[in-house]
């Protein structure tokens, strides 16, 4: 189909088809692209750009999964650079947080597939968090963690997540997903779960009316056709349940990886990928340029491109630090706010669910 | 021309990648920092700078250059990703006959390689002839390979070719 069709189709709100994302990945004139998803991206939320200010906390990076896209984990405890946080050591990093003047609104936690915790460990680490600051919202374990829970200790999906719920649980992060292709996890990450097990994490999640975020790792092995099956299968989904709150692309970074011949992805297919995933993700409201994997320059660029969210201030992000990201490992609501003031956007600070937004206060202006 | 971060930037982006094709016949080149061409200008831009210092400074640069001049847009700090783009795509429209070079030490290996969209049609860089594994403590390097910068260009639509410090043009 032509750009133009193609174009038609978005303008009216007609969804586009697999032959329609590809003609957008192959499409010569990248500005076309971005120019057409930034219409979509503005008709939805005009200039406003999302940031929100939160902790990331890893609790362990021991994983039996060992996945070749991976720098974070260690396979065994004893490994060298193995770590198990205690719940108290854990939490003691938001108590720091706090302690430091920081009013983070969400605690992100994601870690390895550890089989030596038990559940307990995950239920008291969650309400600790929730405990120490009851109004945080605790954005936690990724599809393939829950599933791994599923697995480990003998319940249904529904059983974990209710579980954690009632500890206080409020929204499941979106990682996990790298392609949603049989194909690519066999090569990727075999030992991880499936890609309809992931969907069905989701699903469950947000049957309970558990919200979560989806991701997809681009950069590795998949074609681009395994690319726009991958969206097309997050928006049917999306069409059944309306629990994804964002969509966030994540760059492959080789570096640190037993891919690591792997050349990493440019910015411009970066900003390809943003921009044909608003188009082909109308029914999810936020795509998120996630600054970490991005690099603070392309993230600032990628507000242009179909993104609406740069994701948070998060203080010690450590999975793409240990693959080679050069960013920083956090940054302040004032760098977040300048950066997109810079980009000629409005910053807005949102909270996990993109309902307390409000305009950044003017002492943060530049 | 003035350029607001954002303001126009698929429309300027658009010109200056559709000139700096014309310029070179849809050619793109490569050549390693240690064994610059003559003929290099290095243009400093600095974010957040007064709109009509950069404007005089354009002005100047359009006079200045000839078709054999190679233009290196050198931020000022930290470069700003939008503010870097509509740099370049200012400078190619101020001087649509020159080389516009992207500094790939100085601006990095994502923000550099897209300054081939927005009217760069040359990177300098760190060329190594083998490339050890970004891992460990090399996990930040900057360096790439012949094969890389090539790629690179082709990436952005250029046919690459190498240029030597003695103006040796070798096609990859």
């Amino acid at each position: 189909m032509s750009f133009a069709r193609i174009a038609g189709r978005v303008r009216k709100g007609a969804p586009l088809a697999q032959a329609d994302g590809l003609a957008l990945f192959a499409h010569p004139d990248l500005m076309e692209v971005g120019s057409l998803a930034n219409e979509a991206r503005e008709r939805r939320h005009g200039d406003r750009a999302y940031f929100n200010r939160n902790l990331h906390i890893n609790p362990t990076n021991v994983c039996v999964s060992a996945c070749r896209l991976c720098s974070f984990s260690r396979r065994r405890a004893t490994d060298a650079g193995a770590f198990v946080l205690g719940v108290d050591e854990a939490v003691g990093k938001l108590r720091a947080c706090l302690a430091a003047g920081q009013r983070p609104s969400e605690v992100h936690v994601v870690g390895g597939l550890h089989a030596g915790l038990p559940f307990d460990y995950f239920t008291s680490l969650v309400a600790g968090l929730k405990t120490t600051a009851p109004d945080i919202t605790v954005k936690a374990f990724s599809a393939v963690e829950i599933f791994f829970f599923h697995r480990l200790y003998g319940m249904s999906i529904e059983e974990v997540l209710r579980r954690l719920m009632a500890a206080g649980l409020g929204a499941l992060p979106g990682g996990g997903a790298e392609i949603l292709s049989p194909r690519v996890r066999r090569l990727i990450c075999p030992n991880k779960c499936g890609a309809d097990e992931w969907l069905e994490v989701h699903r469950a999640a947000h049957r309970l009316g558990l919200p979560s975020n989806a991701t997809m790792l681009y950069g590795t092995v998949e074609t681009l056709g395994e690319r726009v099956e991958h969206l097309l299968r997050l928006r049917e989904l999306q069409s059944e349940t309306g629990g994804f709150l964002a969509f966030v692309p994540l760059p492959f970074h080789p570096e640190n990886t037993a891919l690591a011949e792997l050349p990493a992805p440019t910015a411009a297919e970066s900003l390809r990928v943003l921009a044909v995933s608003r188009l082909l993700l109308p029914n999810v409201p936020h795509i998120k340029a996630y600054w970490v994997s991005l690099g603070l320059a392309t993230a600032q660029t990628a507000l242009w491109f179909g993104a609406d969210d740069l994701d948070g201030t998060i203080s010690e992000e450590k999975i793409y630090h240990q693959a080679g990201a050069r960013t920083p490992e956090g940054l302040s609501a004032d760098e977040i706010v300048r950066l997109i003031r810079a980009a000629g956007r409005v910053p807005v600070e949102r909270d996990t669910f993109y309902a307390l937004a409000r305009p950044a206060a003017a002492k943060e202006a530049p | 021309m003035s350029l607001d971060p954002g303001a126009d930037i698929f429309g300027a982006g658009r010109q200056a990648l559709a000139q700096a094709r014309q310029a070179f016949g849809g050619q793109g080149c490569f050549f390693d920092a240690r064994a610059l061409p003559a003929g290099l200008v290095r243009v400093p831009y600095a974010f957040g700078e007064p709109e009509a210092d950069r404007q005089q400074r354009l002005a100047s640069l359009a006079q200045e250059t000839t078709a054999r001049s190679s233009i290196v847009p050198t931020p000022v700090g930290q470069p700003q990703g939008l503010d870097t783009i509509a740099f370049f795509a200012a400078c190619r429209l101020a001087c649509p006959r020159a080389h516009l070079v992207a500094d790939l030490d100085l601006l990095g290996l994502k923000l550099g390689p897209l300054c081939l969209s927005f009217g760069a049609d040359a990177i300098v860089a760190s060329i190594v002839a083998e490339r050890e594994p970004r891992l460990g403590g090399r996990a930040s390097s900057r360096e790439v390979t012949r094969d890389e910068a090539a790629q690179m260009l082709r990436a952005s639509g250029f046919a690459p070719y190498e240029r030597a410090a003695g103006g040796k043009a070798c096609p990859r």
